[in-house]
């Protein structure tokens, strides 16, 4: 088990070479902990992005008293500042965290703070109304969801996630092709193409046929070939979408 | 020979009574919000909005039973015929199913309590025609070949077909949420009246398509300075065009979605 002031002496290049070595492979091997890094490293982040707060005198005042406490306990128990500094900016990081907590939860009249949990929370609004929204019985009303995803400019993977489930399963064909335009702004990431290549392979509409077709060659994503030629042999498949294979595939190949 | 000629008179009479039989009809448990969905796999179909609580069914087509199957009736992977038109009727939540289970081509005359939101799947590869009028409800439409027509709308309509035209006459424009149509080939021919607020996407493939409009369309670009509202300017930042010719613009200073999408064939956008 990695300790709490590990991830933090990671993070602030502190660890010793064997140390670094255990780190990394219990990093490799434990899910929990990658999530607790990338927790930690935005937490950093945030702090690093925080204006100077002067937190509430008995907060601060009960920090302090603790801090000096623990700083007398430390000294009594081993010697050499440098190990019990570390751990001293452990806690404090800790309580930095703590803070920024607190800072966060309370609405603060502070512009640029407003201004950081404005995002977070616009980005939550969105998030809950386009789930309920993809949940109802109307079509109209999916495409609307859909819609909610161009208000979030950074790539979100909830977000994400939904418009993938919504371009390969919702039963309306409109509604999968609303959601496939959303997602190629996306397309950056490895999880949205291999998303398109799976709805180009698994995808019966002519239409969402030639929309994934569209969409990967704009994307550049030479791992359509192979299904675009498969597309060309088959049977059923109308001459539009044919057409449009045959066109995506001379400007990738 | 009179008596002969009368008889036969008679006969033709009794016989033709049977087919102008009363319609087959429905009621919905209460006065709440209703849906209709019809599901079908080769009809010709008429459907009308009207007042009232109940559906009315016509329909007509279904070839007579083998006489070696007197006395059962035909049955469907999905569904059981209850009405002995073909169809299977059901209602549950007050949502009304039919489907069809006769594999004939069936005649089809439906009238649906007008704010009901329906529902018509055919999936039938024939263009046998879809017909829709005084439905004030959201409507979903989904067809391969058969040609729709839909009159006296209000929408949201959400509507697409493969290979069959669309076009849908509004009667006013419900702002209650987006409507999309979209055809692979097929034209797509839409009447709104001249003071509907919407925000369109027009788009077609190919070189060989035009899309034609009466409206006084103002391109996103222009509407854009005005506003810089954050969904639109975004929107507007991100357009991948992906080989598509498309259009985005309002008229009356912008509303509802509108989206107009044909892979291969005209788009036409009239006022009324």
């Amino acid at each position: 088990m990695i300790s709490e002031n590990k991830i933090i002496d990671y993070l602030e290049g502190r660890l010793s070479p064997e140390e670094l070595a255990a780190f990394e492979s219990a990093l490799k091997s434990s899910v929990e902990l990658r999530a607790q890094l990338r927790e930690y490293r935005s937490f950093f982040k945030d702090i690093d992005q925080l204006p100077e707060y002067q937190p509430s005198k008995k907060l601060s005042h009960n920090f302090y008293e603790m801090l000096e406490a623990e700083k007398a306990n430390q000294y009594s128990r081993e010697k050499g500042p440098s190990k019990s500094s570390r751990i001293i900016i452990g806690i404090a990081a800790g309580f930095a965290l703590l803070l920024s907590g607190f800072w966060l939860g309370n609405n603060m009249n502070n512009d640029q703070q407003i201004q950081l949990s404005q995002i977070e929370k616009d980005l939550q609004e969105t998030q809950v109304i386009m789930l309920q929204l993809l949940q109802k019985e109307s079509a109209s009303q999916r495409i609307k969801a859909v819609n909610y995803s161009y208000e979030v400019e950074r790539s979100d993977q909830k977000i994400i996630d939904a418009l993938i489930r919504t371009m390969n399963f919702d039963p309306n064909t409109n509604v999968r092709l609303h959601a496939a335009e959303a997602l190629a702004r996306f397309g950056q990431e490895t999880k949205v193409r291999d998303a398109f290549l799976v709805a180009l392979a698994s995808q019966d509409n002519p239409e969402m046929q030639i929309k994934a077709i569209n969409i990967l060659v704009h994307l550049n994503e030479r791992r359509a070939v192979g299904e675009m030629l498969k597309l060309l042999e088959k049977e059923d498949i109308i001459d539009a979408v044919k057409q449009q294979a045959q066109t995506g595939l001379e400007i990738l190949l | 020979m009179h008596k002969l000629v009368f008889s036969i008179l008679l006969l033709t009479l009794t016989l033709s009574g049977v087919h102008a039989q009363q319609p087959f009809t429905k009621a919905f448990k209460s006065t709440g919000a209703k849906r209709v969905e019809v599901y079908l796999t080769d009809a010709n179909v008429v459907i009308k909005g009207i007042s009232g609580n109940e559906i009315k069914l016509n329909a007509s087509g279904m070839k007579p039973l083998p006489e070696r199957a007197k006395g059962l009736r035909p049955i469907s992977r999905t569904a059981m015929d209850n009405t002995g038109l073909g169809l299977e009727v059901k209602e549950s939540n007050n949502i009304i199913t039919i489907k069809q289970t006769a594999s004939d081509l069936l005649d089809i005359s439906l009238e649906i309590p007008k704010e009901a939101k329906l529902l018509v799947e055919n999936s039938g590869r024939k263009n046998t025609p879809l017909k829709i009028e005084a439905m004030q409800g959201e409507m979903e439409i989904s067809v391969n070949r058969s040609p729709v027509s839909i009159k006296k709308a209000v929408g949201p309509i959400v509507a697409n077909s493969t290979r069959g035209e669309i076009e849908i006459q509004f009667e006013r424009l419900s702002q209650a949420g987006p409507s999309s149509i979209n055809t692979v080939s097929g034209f797509i021919d839409i009447t709104l009246p001249s003071s509907s607020k919407a925000n369109l996407e027009l788009m077609t493939m190919s070189n060989n398509n035009d899309i034609f409009t009466d409206f006084d369309i103002k391109l996103l670009e222009e509407e854009e300075v005005k506003k810089g509202g954050k969904h639109k300017k975004h929107k507007k930042d991100w357009d991948c065009k992906c080989g598509e010719k498309s259009i985005k613009g309002t008229i009356n200073g912008g509303g509802v979605e509108v989206y107009l999408k044909s892979v291969r064939d005209n788009i036409y956008l009239r006022k009324s």
